[in-house]
């Protein structure tokens, strides 16, 4: 292990002393390889379960539907054995000859690729215009729960001052009985 | 003159996104037109900020368009075929191999991507490499014009916003080291080695540390799916995936991290990096692609994956205050050659250069 030359550090000296530290304690690195977990199947259907609406990760989804709706026919052709170019030439062959038979199918698939994103990108305008109205819903609520309070204090003061009127009157009308 | 920034996807908060913004907003403030062009434009950047393909008119001679490259794109005649100068900024193409047994969709826009590198090598008249590691790669797929290197465009302004209080809550002040690694959880990255070097921490140095791997992941990608069973084998505890989290708890898992540990084997620029020597959160990385150039000096870097050692060095890190404090030091000098002015200058400098030569 090299260590780069660091202003100031001493990387060396440090990786030494902790080299020194674990011959010392006799540490070693037996753990399971990575390559030694088996590769997961490729999922067929994305569930995410119940959960709450997570706009991030819709978003998400709708660019890469909107990216790679469009799946290609053709696909490049390698080979890495011994006469790979013979095997590259026979597969091209072959994907020549099938093109009839696969084109339609891949067609077929890109045009219901094309209008399920289609339905998501309305479904993505739907829920921003309904996010926008309930953010404009919200706002008038607030504003009108604010005047509705305003309006509150105000009729209770106006009661105080009727009240207030109301007994200068009557001391007002004994005075003058 | 316009200038019109060209990609196949302006996506909400990634590094391309936010460099293509970045520029567009400094050209704007330089009295420049500037026009953003994509295939696919996030809803969440709104309706103003770019035009998508369909929107395109023809340039002008006397436009410029900036193409964006990092990944194959079907509209790219688009650009080499416009009658224009035509600058390429080139933030690197994942090698499919990367992907090969993961995901097949990314493994063959990877493939296709690098075949039109080569192909379009000679329709750019310069060209900008976020990294010297990419300018020699664009070098060795035949491209012979200008290539000068511009770090990419980073808001810092956005990491001074306040962190996600939850988070802090959560796990500042409790027991044991927080290691943090930020980038998607994509096959290149090496997550495999970081939850590796992380269990051997645990076992032999710190029983109560916790991994923070933050960033995106699909739950039915094959590759976040055979980590989980890595994890799972290993039975090591305390490797959590936020996932796909708000901006302001990415900022406070930087707040809240003693240790950057990457493992990545393939970046083109690794934004996380910078973000870290922000954060003031040392970094130990494996040497490899652009991490060094990014490093330029700073943090620790080491050549080879003793698993061991490198366990033996994050605990060094997490202790040893003083090395800490040099470490922090060297990484605070590194920064200030990725501030927003001066990269932004030399931006507006190699294209002023570019418009002048080019007249």
């Amino acid at each position: 292990m090299e260590e780069n030359t660091n202003m100031n550090i001493d990387v060396t000296k440090i990786m030494e002393e902790i080299r020194a530290d674990i011959d010392a304690r006799g540490l070693r690195d037996e753990v399971l390889s990575f390559e030694e977990i088996p590769m997961p199947q490729q999922a067929t259907v994305v569930d995410s379960g119940t959960g709450p609406f997570n706009n991030d990760e819709f978003m998400d989804s709708n660019m890469y539907m909107n990216r790679c709706f469009q799946v290609q026919t053709w696909q490049p052709i390698k080979s890495n054995r011994p006469l790979g170019f013979l095997i590259i030439f026979f597969k091209k062959i072959i994907r020549k000859l099938i093109r009839f038979f696969i084109d339609p199918i891949v067609n077929e698939q890109n045009d219901f690729n094309a209008n399920t994103t289609r339905s998501m990108n309305q479904v993505r305008n739907y829920i921003h215009e309904t996010s926008t109205k309930n953010t404009q819903t919200e706002d008038a609520v607030k504003a009108m729960q604010l005047r509705m309070e305003t309006m509150s204090r105000e009729i209770t003061e106006l009661n105080r001052k009727v009240a207030a009127l109301e007994e200068e009157n009557r001391s007002l009308r004994k005075d003058a009985e | 003159m316009k200038i019109i920034q060209m990609l196949p996807c302006l996506n909400y908060g990634d590094a391309i996104g936010n460099d293509v913004i970045a520029i567009h907003h400094a050209l704007q403030e330089n009295g420049y037109q500037s026009q953003i062009i994509a295939e696919v434009v996030d809803q969440r950047l709104g309706n103003d900020l770019a035009q998508t393909i369909d929107q395109w008119k023809a340039p002008k001679k006397d436009d410029i368009i900036i193409y964006h490259l990092s990944v194959g794109w079907k509209y790219i005649n688009y650009v080499t075929d416009a009658k224009c100068r035509k600058i390429c900024i080139y933030h690197n193409i994942t090698p499919a191999h990367f992907y090969k047994n993961y995901d097949s969709t990314a493994y063959n826009y990877c493939l296709t991507g690098i075949e039109e590198v080569k192909r379009i090598a000679g329709a750019f008249d310069y060209c900008l490499a976020d990294s010297d590691f990419n300018r020699q790669d664009l070098i060795s797929y035949g491209f012979k014009c200008k290539i000068d290197v511009l770090p990419i465009l980073i808001a810092f302004d956005d990491y001074k916003k306040e962190p996600g209080k939850g988070v802090i809550r959560k796990y500042k002040g409790t027991p044991g080291a927080n290691i943090l690694f930020v980038g998607r959880v994509v096959p290149n990255k090496m997550h495999e080695d970081l939850i590796r070097a992380f269990y051997l921490y645990k076992k032999y140095y710190d029983p109560d540390a916790k991994l923070f791997l933050v960033g995106r992941y699909i739950e039915t990608d094959v590759y976040y799916r055979r980590l989980k069973g890595y994890i799972d084998a290993l039975g090591v505890q305390d490797v959590i995936f936020p996932g796909h989290i708000k901006f302001n708890d990415i900022l406070a898992y930087y707040s809240i991290a003693d240790v950057f540990l990457c493992m990545s084997e393939h970046e083109g620029f690794c934004v996380p990096l910078v973000e870290s020597m922000f954060f003031h959160v040392p970094i130990l990385a494996y040497d490899s692609t652009a991490i060094a150039s990014t490093l330029g000096g700073s943090g620790i870097l080491f050549k080879e994956k003793n698993m061991t050692e490198v366990a033996g060095l994050i605990d060094r890190v997490v202790k040893d205050q003083d090395l800490r404090k040099a470490m922090i030091e060297g990484q605070d000098r590194r920064l200030k050659d990725f501030d927003n002015a001066v990269v932004m200058d030399m931006f507006l400098k190699y294209l002023k250069d570019f418009i002048a030569q080019e007249k």
